[in-house]
């Protein structure tokens, strides 16, 4: 035990990265600290209070938590499944529908919103028929927040919850369904309790997603005060009139929640 | 009463037409060669793999048979299984583990609880109902998924190497508490192991299963006289060689000629050999013995008071001798040794 220890010990000193290396990596660690104390020392501490309790404000926060909430619900209800199938049912083009769920992952938001407004627009191929049938509106509305948002948030859960449905052992669902529990039975009683961690790890990376959401948002729903300005779109728009507290203030809210998902998800996510 | 016909290709495996018949009351070991399908044939008759063709039938209920399309889903069959490595549901409490089964099965959930209370106490493991199973011990781990098989009530009870999960100084106690819950368990039970003392101690019956196929049917002193196989002889322990009689003993592949006083069997035949019938010498040994054949010792297996000395001669053979015998012939891998067997020592049969 102890000699393995010491061999491990002297290998990790031959194998230590070279002083440029270290020194490199000490500017990129104050390339991501920057912003952050940036934001700590202009912050208008003394009038904190006043700028987050301000009507406009109360209202952006109160729609951001809303629509962030909704699109990590509809994540899950959607999302949960579709990763079983994607994870557990062969088909034909699985391939395709697995890339095709982690397209927003990397297409520029604001494509995404673009592409949202031709489909569900009052004049794309389905939002006419939602109107027509239900006279529903999506664009310039909450529910087209909630829309946008879910559309950016849910590959993240879905990714780490197929992930968790392949490296889960089946035989667990085995031993379930020789006891007498059927396919649904068993997934909620057995497989969703042994993914547990991934799922609220997913459901906790969606619901940052969302709550950050910017582009595909003002694209597709607009900027209207208390139905579609969520807190970034707010903070953006304080920034350009000129009302730099208030973009900090609030952007120190999203800090604030940012730093606690990360907590939340710490033991995942920031174990090395 | 258990009445299987199992055909089905999974993979690189065919089971061909692999047979299983058990009354109620008793116990059958699947033994066999890694991937000869053993776990299969278990999944089979649980349901959780569908028959290609042949039937699975239980006390007159077909539980699957493609030939008139009868099926039935795993939870729908009078099983129980347990597991290789138990899979014991870790976020469940040893009570709630052993609750599943009645509680899929449509009681409701006290009444559940009740029967799982109930058999956790018949297995002697009342206090753990609290636990999460990975608080318990090997053995109490085995129990629990023995509880949660049994408390379905179920008529067949499937056991996939039960005894693999334990540590070898825990095992032989763990052996025969299964034995005696196996004995008063009123329906079938097949238990897959590749331990030959595992396969003696629980079951009345054992199936060899070789690449799909059953090679023998038997309880353990017919496969120990009369072992079909060279993985039944390696299985039992004897010595089984294979070659042709004619008249005054087996001649092998090789040439090589193992005398036998029984002149009885011609043409194909199998020899059998018991190790503890094989005598080693240092020098040539004078006297009656009509086989004597020169070797080097192979390995040497020590199991107890006993050693097993596999020697290699132009008649491969394994003998079993003391300790102490070992000691005084001074053998050790790659000393020259005589082996001898009396005449009378060989078995021959029909193959």
């Amino acid at each position: 035990m102890s000699a393995t220890t010491a061999t491990r010990r002297r290998e990790v000193h031959t194998n230590r990265p070279p002083l440029i290396a270290i020194v490199v990596a000490a500017v990129a660690i104050t390339f991501f600290a920057a912003p952050l104390v940036g934001l700590l020392l202009r912050a208008p501490w003394g009038s904190l209070w006043e700028e987050l309790s301000a009507p406009e404000t109360i209202e952006a926060l109160k729609l951001s938590l809303v629509c962030s909430l909704a699109a990590m619900v509809l994540s899950i209800v959607f999302g949960v499944p579709l990763a079983w199938v994607l994870a557990r049912q062969e088909f034909p083009g699985r391939r395709l529908a697995r890339a095709l769920v982690t397209l927003p992952m990397v297409l520029p938001p604001v494509v995404g919103g673009v592409a949202l407004f031709l489909a569900f627009g009052r004049r794309g191929f389905i939002g006419r028929e939602l109107d027509d049938w239900f006279g529903l509106t999506l664009p310039y509305t909450t529910l087209g927040v909630i829309v946008a948002e879910t559309f950016v948030a849910m590959p993240f859960l879905v990714i780490t919850v197929e992930a968790a449905l392949r490296s889960v052992d089946r035989r667990y669902e085995d031993a379930a369904m020789t006891l007498g529990s059927g396919r649904i039975a068993t997934f909620h009683r057995v497989t969703l309790p042994l993914i547990a961690p991934s799922l609220v790890a997913g459901a906790a990376l969606s619901w940052a997603r969302a709550l950050g959401e910017f582009g595909a948002t003002i694209t597709f729903a607009g900027n209207l005060p208390g139905k579609t300005q969520t807190m970034p779109l707010a903070i953006f728009l304080e920034f350009e009139n000129g009302n730099t507290d208030g973009a900090i203030a609030l952007s120190l809210v999203l800090v604030l929640v940012s730093i606690a998902v990360l907590g939340g998800l710490r033991d995942r996510w920031l174990r090395a | 009463m258990l009445d299987a016909v199992l055909d089905v290709r999974l993979g690189h495996l065919h089971l061909d037409g692999v047979t299983i018949e058990a009354a109620a009351g008793t116990t059958v070991a699947i033994v066999g060669p890694n991937g000869a399908g053993k776990t299969t044939a278990l999944r089979v008759l649980a349901g959780l793999v569908a028959l290609e063709r042949g039937h699975v039938t239980l006390d007159g209920t077909v539980l699957d048979d493609p030939a008139v399309g009868a099926w039935l889903e795993p939870g729908a069959r009078p099983i129980g299984f347990v597991f290789q490595d138990l899979l014991l549901f870790p976020h469940l409490s040893v009570l709630e583990n052993v609750a599943f089964g009645p509680r899929s099965r449509g009681a409701g959930h006290s009444r559940a609880r009740r029967h799982a209370a109930e058999w956790l106490e018949r297995l002697g493991i009342d206090g753990l109902g609290g636990e999460r199973p990975g608080a318990l011990s090997g053995g109490q781990a085995q129990r629990v998924a023995l509880a949660r098989a049994l408390a379905t009530d179920p008529r067949l009870v499937l056991l996939d190497e039960p005894l693999s999960a334990l540590d070898a100084r825990t095992r032989p106690s763990v052996r025969r508490d299964l034995a005696r819950h196996l004995d008063t368990f009123a329906g079938v039970a097949v238990v897959v192991t590749h331990d030959p003392v595992e396969a003696m101690a629980l079951a009345d019956t054992i199936v060899v299963l070789e690449d799909g196929r059953v090679t023998q049917v038997g309880d353990a002193a017919e496969l120990r006289e009369r072992p079909r196989s060279a993985y039944v002889a390696e299985f039992v322990g004897v010595n089984l060689y294979r070659g042709t009689a004619d008249g005054d003993g087996l001649v092998l592949a090789n040439g090589a000629r193992i005398v036998a006083s029984d002149r009885s069997v011609h043409g194909d035949a199998l020899a059998v050999v018991h190790p503890r019938a094989v005598a080693l010498h240092r020098s040539r040994p004078d006297g009656t013995p009509r086989n004597v054949w020169a070797g080097t010792v192979r390995h040497v297996d020590p199991e107890g008071e006993r050693v097993r000395v596999h020697v290699e001669t132009e008649v491969p053979v394994t003998a079993e001798v003391t300790a102490s015998s070992l000691a005084e012939l001074g053998l050790r891998e790659g000393t020259p040794v005589w082996a001898s067997v009396k005449a009378t020592e060989v078995a021959v049969f029909e193959a």
